[in-house]
Parts: structure tokens; C-alpha cells; sequence
């Protein structure tokens, strides 16, 4: 068997979060308008503030044109056949796990995310959410000891709606671009986290999302505070059935590190990403940005497998002193997947520092684009910012791209860019499989070796887990 | 005695030309065997196809090891084997540690016979011993898979792979290449400790250097896709006295474009 | 002054005659080359960063004799290395103060002005080779006055473990004076040698400095070359190195710009057999109103072979310093290893430094990789060291040495090493003034 032969055949085990999940859901007809917005914050009991927001926010987002600059390319959407609310019927308050439909439970069994807290992962605090909605979030007692407020969006803006108000919007104005604007109208829930002044957050937090309705998008928002000297880490993951048409996900994260904080936020983003044509899939554009006050620190870290088009730049805008900000990617395209990707540090005070590596794997036809801002004040003196850019081909036909910008407006910023770009190739194979090592093996010990300076930024149980869903998501290429 | 290796005619080619046309060798348990021939007479190709590279295909003959058919097996199929390749340019692997990639490789073949695996201690003991052999340090051990390694780096780090798999056939292919005699030195130095009654080794190389540091008990000559001359050690010496230029044919008219120009 | 003057200097310079037709019609090749070229103007790309007008602000001339005294013999004895040597003042090859003895076997060392009389035929098939295709008017106008240099032989496995040193001093005489040393080594196959040029200052005399090497790699073969160039704060330098590399073999270059008021470093490498190695290192350092040029220029035109490239900048006070470096990947040469760093530090306001990669890549299996950074010294470093009670100038000296310790490291322990770390603690922040 060649060594084509045996990737394709990886490939065959294909995508394997891909069921449906039959529950009886409360849902909207598709289509926008300010009615649906007016109905979808009803159904929420949200406060007055939240609707008004919404509705300034649908205003500007019907005067604005959708982006065409990224190097992406998809089927116009049509906004008015997406259904904005589907949430899976249940009781309002879900006071414990066994008022949640079992065949809810059931799914996050079966994606390896058990929410009955006697089977948990390990000192994980889990907040799933289900189409548009929260169903369950473990572990709220052990939080709300150490004071950390860990909830749907939407118990949040009903609870703790001073905090909602003071920072929504506050990172991701809703004017930033069409999807967060969008999104800003008809976010339905998502994660919040509140960690107090001085406190580290004693578990890792984690937001499940996942898509299971047809024709629904997925708008959700996740708001993220960390106090003075708070620290905390943050782990998302994401899947959906597999179905023949795009779905949208345009979602936003809101990070706020205030002085002396520490946030890391991890995605594994794992959702469907079309078939080995192209057809179907997760359009995944979304707008993430982290604001980080004098001596804190953000850090991104994403593994992106998934999606038929992935476009976003986790950001980091250095605003405080000392500052510092880090983004760590691998990207991976197969078949016909597209991802344009990468992130923006901008640096407005002095000695920010911002640390930038990415590794996109393009296989198949896949067309990996890292897309990268470093962005220097005139106030930030001292700026350092070190990028590396490295992409792994596998085959003939994919195809990566390397754009970084680099904008420098103080003569004392330092700052560093390296680049590569290598084919995995019959020769590295014959190499291990020389010295004894099944193909199956080889592949995957040098794919996980070029990804390896990313997965050593993940929480331990989710970097082996990335590392499974890489082999998995390699599905037929190398020459 | 039966030889270890036994090669009847083999004929191979690379994308449809051929480059081994008929090679006959036989190779017994202990001996060392010395491949020499100018560049392109097809001396890598047969290190290639007796391991197994994919891109070759053979059109002709046959290749006994250990009195088994060598040819239909995958490569990793042979290493278990005890087929060893030096390679002329050792592969990079970035990420891989040096250390994992080996003791992957060493438990896939001690399973295939049946041994149990080695743990991580135990094999960083036997590691760091074998390392000694050919003068690479710990932190040398746990870099990436070649990665960043000098051309001299690389070709010891192939022996200390020898070491520590301890094959019953080591093709070295021109291990001696692009190293400074320092270097040289210490290869040559290992691979003489790795010679063993029950281990054959074949030694293709470029330069008739090497044969000051590893003596042969057989020497080949290549030209073209055959093996046009055999004898002990005194038909290197006469290479070195006179160059390919004799041998004719395309490979002897290289050696000579070769020799007027350094 | 303008192109015209060289063309007058070359001239009546070829108007000696007196040497043999193949070396005349070189020279006369080397001259028509010169004035079809013209001198580089700050249009052309190549020069785009360098105050070419410098180039021409002397009459400058060759001279015919030198009178080697004292001062010559201190300089030797301060920089000259242990073994063989020879030593050259103002481009004139000095036999008293040069040691041609303790050479191994096989390996042959001679001043170019002797080898032209003995070596007419290797010369004629060597010279030019590799810098003619690439050449600018400056290794032209070198070819033109073609006379003196250097001649290293290695016999196929010839080994030299003691580095062959060639020292030039620039001294200046009545007038504004020009030397054009060209250097040819030959290394057969598997031979192996370490070569040391040094180029140093003398008095404060107008001198201008135009050298040309040129090496040829056999297969398997390995060479170690140093370039110390350590000229007066007046001088002008510009170096040419050109290198073919066979199959098999080792190239090394560690250039050490230190002195000059307008130095250009170029290295012109090629690899032309399967399987070399090349590194070609840089380390730059200037101060005042120094210009420190690099440029580099790696051509891949085989599979197989790999190259690694750092060079390092460190400019102070209104110096100025480039960094050009060229790498092409031809069509054929897959399984190219490539990588280019460059990384520069400013030490004040007014320094400057240009830094230009340039990766040319036509084969697809490839691996190729670039970097470059220019930064300052870290303020939070430097505030460490002076709360511990470290000067603010030998903490900026222990951090800019810090920078420029990975090329001097790079240098094998031994004589030469011990060299560029005195040559390099003379020219750092603290230090006194420039040698010369």
C-alpha cells in the first residue's frame, strides 16, 4: 500500500461528531427583522438595556456590506432563511443535571463530554450549550465558593446584568464588523465568567458548544472578565451534525484582563466541516478579541480542524503597561476546507509584549491562509513582538499563504517575524517506517511533531485530545 | 555457508529508466562488503530497493535475506527484519524528539519479535551507553529528529540508530559523505564496534577515504547498474591509483570529467 | 573624480606589459568590464542603501613599492596568528615579514605575483570563474589591476589543521593609495583547510581596499574561511568572496566587518554538486559614522544541499550598516534546506540599519526559512544589571557582547576565535577608540 493510500484510508474514518440528536426544540421561523429580535429577547426576559442594544446594533447592522477581503470563498448567505432561535424544550431553570433531556445528556456522552459531575473530567467545569442555549453548567457550587461567576449569557444578563452592561460591547463594539454586529442583534446565549479581584479561578472552565437544529445559525457571545490579579483558563470546543447545507456560525468573545489579570483561552474547534466534496459545513466566522490592562496578560491558543470555512483573528489590544499577549494556532484544511486566519496584537503601551505562533496544515485541497496584524503605537515604547509562521503541506493540490502586516510606529519596538513552509513527503515516511514505524504512525508522529510548540499551550487532557482529532481530521493527501 | 544476503540478478528502475541492471551479490553473516562506483552507477538505487523505498520498482530478480523473500515486504516489514538503512541524507523530522522517535521505532520491532518493550528508563539508560559510541551528548539525544543537525551530526546520528536497533543487515549508503576527517573518524569508529560475527554490513561508498578507516573484507565495483569488478582490498587501492576512468562506460566516463576537475 | 580616473589608473597600469597574453587580455577584459559597468550609482538596487560617491573621493592609485619598518613588524606581531602566513602591505606582498614554512603535505600557499610566473595554467582556468557572472565594477576594476593576492593549493585528502593566514595591511603612502588583492584556492577532493584573511589599518593615509577571493570546493572537500577586516576609521573596503562548492563539501564564511569608514561585505556562494553544506556567518559592528555593507547572495542549483545563514548587526552613534541577502532556489534543487536570519541592534537614536531578505524559490520541495529583527538593547536587562551596580556602559557592553557572542562562538576555539573576541572588545561601547 503506498503511502497515499494509507492517509486516504485515515481519511475514511471521517467526521465522527456528525449525528443528530432528536429533541422536541422551541424554534423560530427563519428570517430577521426587529420583530424576531423584539421576541427572542421576550422569550429571554431580558432587561430593558439588552433589547435596546440589540436593536441599535440590527440598525447598524443593515448598513453595513458583508466583507469580501479575506482570502475565503462561499456561497452568498441568505440571512433571511436562517432561522436566529432554536432551543431544545425544558424546564426555565435547570436547578440539577436530571431536568435536562436525557437525549441531551446522551450527546455530550457521546462527544466525550459527560456532564453528570461523578463521571467529570478532571477539575473541569463544563457549560454546554445546545443550539442557541445553555443546558447545563457543572460544578456551580465549587465556583461560586471561590466567588467565580460561571453561567449561560443569558442567567447572567438576568442575574448580574450590572456587570452585563458595564462590559458587553466593551471590546467587540457591535459596529466592529457585519458578523459582530449581526451577532450583537441576535446572540441567543453563550458563556459569562466572572473571576474577582485576586482570585484564581481553582478549576479549569470550559463552554461545549453545539450546533444539532437544521438551518439555525449560531450566534452565540461569551463574555469573559478576569478583576485585578485574577487569573483564570478557558477551554471551548465545538461540533455539529453533519448536513448537506452551510450553517452559520458567527459568534463573538469578549475577554476583559484588568490589571495584573491572567486569561488563556483554548479553543479545539471541531465543527463539521463539509464533506470530502465540499459540500456542507460550518461557515465559522467569528470575532474574538481579548483587552489587556497594565501588566496582564491574554493568551490564545486554538486548534482549528473543523469548519467548511473558518475566518477569525483571536486579537489581543495591549492597552495597559507591561501588557503582554500570545497566540498560538494550528489550522488545519483538508478537502475542500478553507481557513483564513491568524490575529492582531495591538500595541498601545509601553513594554507590551506579544508573542505570535501559528501552524497551518493544508492536505487535500485545503487552503490554509495565516493572516496576521502586529500593530505599534506611537505610545508603545519598548513593544516587542516575536511572530513564527509555519506551514506543513501535505500533497500537490493545497495550497498555504503567509500574510503578515506589520505596522510599526515606534522606532523602539522590536520586532520578528520567521516563516517556513515544508511538504511532508515520502521521505520522512521511508525514514520512520525504515526504522520499524507503522505509516499510520509516521503520519501522525510528524504531524504532531510540527504542532507540537502549540499543543505543549493547551491544558493537558485537551492536548491529547487535539492531538486524536488531528488524526482523525487527516483525511487523504501526502504525494 | 549460506549467505545472509543473497542478491540474484536484481534489475530496478526509477521513473521508467532503468538503473540496476543485473546485480548478483552475495553477502555472509560477519562479512563487511564495500559498494564503491562514480556518481549515478546506481550504488544508492540498490540500498533503496534492498530497503524498500516505494519509488523503486522492481522489474527483475530476486533478493534473499536470511533465506526469505525480501522484496514483497513493506519497509517497516524489513527493519523488524533486521534490515538497516544508513540513509545518504538523513530525513528531518521537526518536533520529534530524537529519543521518541527511536524507542517508537526500537519497541515496534521488539514487539515484532515478541520482546517485551522498553520503558522510557530503560531505554534512556541503553541510549545514553550507545551514544558514547560515536560522541553525541544527552541534549543532542532529545532535539528533533535531525533537525538543525550539521551534515556530520546527521551521519552519526544514523550509527547511534544502528547501536541502538542492532540490525543483522546495516546498509550504510555513503555515510562517509560530507564529513570532515574528525567526523569521519568517529563514524568509521562506530561502525567498526558494531562489526559482529552474526552481522553483515554493506558499506556504498564514494570516496576511497573511507576504506583507510573501515577495511572490507569484499570491494565492489559499480558501474552502470552492474557490479563490474569484485575483489579484497587491494582493488580499492587500485581505484585509488586509477581512478573509475577505467572501468568504460558512462560511469567511468563521469570519474574522469570528475578527476581533471576538482 | 568619476569612473574615468580608474580607467586612467588601469590603463597605465596594464601599460607595464611584461606579463604573459593570458593575464593581459584578462586584465584588458577586466577594464573593458569596468568601464561598460560604470561606477554603481545609489539608482542601482544593488547599492541602493551605500554613498557610492565615497567610492571615488580620492585619486586613488596603486602603488609599486612599500618599505615594510617597524610599524609593519608591530602589526604583524599583533595580529598575526601562529603557522604559515603572508603578509601584504598596501596590496605588496612583504617576504620577510611572511612564513611559508610548516605547511603540510599537499598544500601550497604562494603569493599571487610568484604563482602567476609558476601557475599560468591553473590561474588561467580559475581566475574569473566564479566572480565574473556576478560581478559588479568593482571586482571588474580588481581584475583590471590583477597582480598580487594569493594562491592556495590543497592536493585531493590534503589536510591543514593550522589556519593559513593572509594579513593586508592598509597603510597609505604620499598619496591616496589603492590595493587590489585577489585570492585563489583550490581545494581538491576531500582535502580540508581553515583560511584567515585579515585586513588591518596602518596610520590614517587615504587607503582604499578592493580584494577578490575566489575558492573552488572539490567534492568532498571542506573549507573554513575568516575574514577579520579591522581597517582605520578613514578606510575604504570592499570585499568580494565567491565560492563554488562540489559534491559532497563544506563551505564555511565568518566575516567580522569591524572597521572602515565605508566597508562592504559581499559573499557570492553556489553550490555545484549534491550534498554541500554552506554557512555563511556575519557579524557588523560600527560606530561614528561608520557604513557597514553586507551582501550576500546563496545560489541553489542542486538537490540536497543545505545552507544557514546568520548575520548579526550591532550600530552605534550615526552609523549606518545593511544587510542584503539573496537566496535562489533554481527548478532542480529540491530537497534544499535553506534558512537566512538577521538580526541587528541599534545602540542610539541616530544608527541605522537597512535589512533586505530576499528568497528566490522555484523548486516546491523545499525547505526554506527567514528572519530578520532589529531591536535595541532591553531596557529591563540593562536596569537589572545597574541595580545590581553595573555601569550603564559595562552593562550596555555585557549585553551587546551578549548579542554578538553567537558568531564569535561559532568560531572553533583556538587562535582565530581568540583573535575576533580582541578584535571585537576593542570596538564595543567603553572601548577606546578604533584601531587603526
Amino acid at each position: 500500500m503506498t503511502s497515499t493510500e494509507t492517509i486516504q484510508e485515515l481519511a475514511r474514518k471521517g467526521y465522527q461528531a456528525g449525528f443528530v440528536t432528536q429533541v422536541e426544540a422551541d424554534t423560530l421561523p427563519p428570517g430577521l427583522d426587529e420583530d424576531v429580535i423584539r421576541v427572542l429577547s421576550a422569550k429571554k426576559n431580558e432587561p430593558a438595556f439588552m433589547l435596546e442594544w440589540r436593536l441599535k446594533a440590527y440598525r447598524h447592522w443593515l448598513t453595513l456590506k458583508e466583507p469580501t477581503w479575506q482570502a475565503v470563498k462561499y456561497h452568498p448567505i441568505d440571512y433571511q432563511a436562517i432561522r436566529y432561535y432554536s432551543a431544545p424544550k425544558q424546564k426555565p431553570k435547570k436547578d440539577s443535571l436530571s431536568e435536562v433531556d436525557p437525549e441531551i445528556l446522551r450527546t455530550y456522552e457521546k462527544l466525550g463530554i459527560p456532564l453528570e459531575e461523578q463521571k467529570r473530567l478532571q477539575n473541569v467545569a463544563v457549560d454546554a450549550v445546545f443550539d442557541s442555549v445553555s443546558v447545563a453548567t457543572t460544578f456551580r457550587e465549587k465556583l461560586y465558593k471561590a466567588g467565580v461567576i460561571f453561567c449561560s449569557f443569558s442567567e447572567a444578563v438576568r442575574e448580574h446584568p450590572e456587570l452585563v452592561e458595564r462590559y458587553l460591547g466593551t471590546v467587540v463594539p457591535f459596529s466592529d464588523n457585519f458578523f459582530a454586529a449581526l451577532n450583537s442583534a441576535v446572540f441567543s446565549d453563550g458563556s459569562f465568567c466572572y473571576v474577582p479581584k485576586g482570585v484564581k479561578c481553582p478549576m479549569e472552565l470550559s463552554t461545549y458548544f453545539r450546533i444539532n437544529a437544521a438551518d439555525t445559525g449560531q450566534f452565540e457571545r461569551t463574555l469573559l472578565i478576569a478583576d485585578e490579579g485574577a487569573s483564570v483558563s478557558y477551554l471551548e470546543g465545538c461540533t455539529a451534525p453533519m448536513r448537506d447545507t452551510n450553517q452559520l456560525h458567527a459568534a463573538v468573545v469578549e475577554l476583559v484582563a484588568l490589571d495584573g489579570a491572567s486569561i488563556k483561552y483554548s479553543t479545539v474547534q471541531n465543527w463539521y466541516p463539509g464533506d470530502a466534496e465540499g459540500r456542507g459545513g460550518i461557515y465559522n466566522f467569528v470575532t474574538k478579541r481579548g483587552i489587556a490592562h497594565r501588566g496582564s496578560k491574554i493568551s490564545w491558543t486554538q486548534v482549528e480542524t473543523g469548519s467548511a470555512i473558518t475566518w477569525k483573528y483571536p486579537s489581543v489590544i495591549l492597552k495597559g503597561d507591561d501588557a503582554v499577549g500570545e497566540f498560538y494556532s494550528v489550522a488545519l484544511t483538508n478537502h475542500r476546507q478553507q481557513a483564513d486566519t491568524g490575529t492582531k496584537m495591538v500595541h498601545i503601551g509601553k513594554n507590551t509584549r506579544s508573542t505570535i505562533v501559528s501552524k497551518g496544515i493544508s492536505a487535500g485541497r485545503g487552503q490554509n491562509t495565516y493572516r496576521g496584524l502586529v500593530k505599534v503605537l506611537k505610545s508603545a515604547a519598548n513593544a516587542r513582538n516575536y511572530t513564527q509562521c509555519d506551514s506543513l503541506l501535505l500533497g500537490d493540490e493545497c495550497g498555504a499563504h503567509t500574510l503578515p502586516y506589520i505596522e510599526v510606529k515606534n522606532a523602539t519596538a522590536q520586532v520578528e517575524h520567521e516563516a517556513s513552509t515544508s511538504k511532508i513527503g515520502e521521505d520522512q515516511l521511508f525514514y520512520c517506517r525504515q526504522r520499524g514505524i507503522s505509516q499510520e504512525d509516521a503520519v501522525s508522529m510528524i504531524v504532531n511533531g510540527f504542532c507540537r510548540q502549540v499543543f505543549k499551550e493547551l491544558p493537558m487532557e485537551f492536548a491529547v485530545e487535539a492531538q486524536k482529532l488531528l488524526g482523525v481530521s487527516l483525511e487523504g493527501s501526502v504525494g | 555457508m549460506a549467505s545472509l544476503l543473497s542478491i540474484q540478478d536484481l534489475h530496478a528502475r526509477v521513473a521508467g529508466k532503468d538503473i540496476l541492471k543485473g546485480i548478483n551479490l552475495e553477502v555472509g553473516a560477519g562479512e563487511v562488503h564495500a559498494i564503491m562506483g562514480p556518481n549515478g552507477s546506481g550504488k544508492s538505487t540498490l540500498a533503496g530497493v534492498l530497503a524498500g523505498r516505494e519509488t523503486y520498482e522492481v522489474t527483475k530478480g530476486s533478493v534473499l535475506f536470511d533465506g526469505k523473500d525480501l522484496l514483497g515486504t513493506p519497509p517497516e516489514e524489513r527493519a523488524k527484519a533486521g534490515v538497516f538503512l544508513g540513509f545518504q541524507y538523513p530525513v528531518e523530522i521537526p518536533g520529534v524528539g530524537n529519543l521518541h522517535f527511536l524507542r517508537t521505532a526500537l519497541n515496534a520491532q521488539r514487539r515484532a519479535k515478541g520482546e517485551e518493550e522498553l520503558d522510557a528508563m530503560d531505554f534512556l539508560q541503553m541510549a545514553k551507553e550507545k551514544a558514547k559510541l560515536v560522541q553525541l551528548d544527552a541534549a543532542f539525544m532529545n532535539r528533533s529528529v535531525n533537525e538543525g543537525f550539521s551534515g556530520g551530526e546527521k551521519k552519526r546520528n544514523e550509527i547511534f540508530q544502528m547501536a541502538v536497533l542492532q540490525p543483522r543487515l546495516a546498509l550504510l549508503d555513503e555515510t562517509d559523505s560530507g564529513l570532515d576527517i574528525d567526523a569521519l573518524r568517529i563514524v568509521a569508529g562506530g561502525v567498526n564496534a558494531l562489526r559482529a560475527k552474526d552481522r553483515a554490513m554493506v558499506v556504498i561508498t564514494h570516496y576511497q577515504r573511507l576504506l583507510d578507516y573501515i577495511v572490507p573484507d569484499r570491494v565492489h565495483v559499480m558501474s552502470a547498474g552492474r557490479i563490474v569488478r569484485s575483489g579484497g582490498r587491494e582493488l580499492a587501492l587500485e581505484l585509488e591509483e586509477k581512478g573509475y576512468g577505467w572501468i568504460g562506460g558512462e560511469g567511468g566516463a563521469a570519474g574522469k570529467a570528475k578527476e581533471a576537475r576538482p | 573624480m568619476s569612473a574615468s580616473h580608474y580607467v586612467d589608473v588601469a590603463r597605465s597600469f596594464q601599460a607595464r606589459g611584461d606579463v604573459p597574453a593570458w593575464l593581459q587580455a584578462f586584465r584588458e577584459e577586466g577594464l573593458s568590464q569596468f568601464q561598460a559597468r560604470g561606477l554603481p550609482t545609489s539608482k542601482d538596487e544593488e547599492w541602493k542603501y551605500t554613498p557610492v560617491a565615497t567610492l571615488s573621493s580620492h585619486p586613488f592609485q596603486p602603488v609599486r613599492d612599500v618599505s615594510a619598518g617597524e610599524d609593519v613588524a608591530q602589526a604583524v606581531a599583533r595580529l598575526a596568528l601562529p603557522g604559515p602566513r603572508l603578509v601584504f602591505v598596501d596590496g605588496r606582498f612583504v617576504p620577510a615579514l611572511s612564513v611559508l614554512t610548516g605547511l603540510p603535505r599537499g598544500v601550497v600557499l604562494k603569493p599571487l605575483s610568484q604563482a602567476l610566473r609558476e601557475d599560468g595554467a591553473l590561474l588561467q582556468e580559475t581566475l574569473g570563474q566564479f566572480s565574473r557572472p556576478s560581478a559588479h565594477a568593482f571586482t571588474s576594476l580588481n581584475a583590471a589591476l590583477l597582480e598580487e593576492g594569493a594562491l592556495l593549493t590543497l592536493a585531493p585528502r590534503a589536510l591543514s589543521e593550522v589556519p593559513v593566514q593572509l594579513l593586508f595591511l592598509a597603510r597609505g603612502g604620499d598619496g591616496p593609495v589603492l590595493a587590489s588583492p585577489r585570492i585563489v584556492v583550490v581545494a581538491g577532493e576531500g582535502s580540508e583547510a581553515t583560511l584567515v584573511e585579515t585586513y588591518a589599518g596602518l596610520g590614517t593615509g587615504a587607503t582604499f581596499t578592493n580584494a577578490v577571493t575566489e575558492v573552488s570546493l572539490g567534492d568532498n572537500a571542506s573549507l573554513r574561511h575568516f575574514k577579520l577586516q579591522a581597517e582605520g576609521d578613514t578606510a575604504l573596503h570592499l570585499g568580494g568572496l565567491y565560492s563554488r562548492q562540489g559534491r559532497d563539501s563544506r563551505f564555511q564564511s565568518h566575516a567580522f566587518s569591524f572597521g572602515g569608514a565605508l566597508a562592504r561585505n559581499e559573499v557570492h556562494a553556489a553550490f555545484a554538486g549534491e550534498g554541500g553544506e554552506c554557512v555563511l556567518n556575519g557579524l557588523f559592528v560600527g560606530r561614528g559614522t561608520q557604513h557597514l555593507d553586507n551582501r550576500t547572495d546563496l545560489d541553489h542549483a542542486v538537490p540536497h544541499c543545505s545552507s544557514r545563514e546568520l548575520y548579526k548587526g550591532v550600530l552605534d552613534d550615526r552609523s549606518r550598516g545593511t544587510f542584503h541577502g539573496k537566496i535562489l532556489v533554481r527548478e532542480d534543487a529540491q530537497k534544499t534546506d535553506a534558512s537566512q536570519t538577521s538580526r541587528n541592534l541599534l545602540l542610539s537614536e541616530g544608527a541605522q540599519v537597512d535589512a533586505r531578505p530576499q528568497l528566490e524559490i522555484f523548486a516546491d520541495d523545499v525547505k526554506c526559512a527567514h528572519g530578520t529583527a532589529v531591536g535595541r538593547l532591553d531596557d529591563n536587562a540593562l536596569f537589572y544589571l545597574r541595580s545590581r551596580g553595573i555601569s550603564k556602559v559595562d552593562a550596555e557592553r555585557m549585553l551587546t557582547q551578549a548579542f554578538a557572542s553567537e558568531l564569535v562562538r561559532a568560531v572553533p576555539e583556538g587562535p582565530v576565535r581568540a583573535r575576533v573576541e580582541a578584535l571585537l572588545a576593542e570596538k564595543l561601547p567603553g572601548s577606546a577608540e578604533v584601531m587603526g
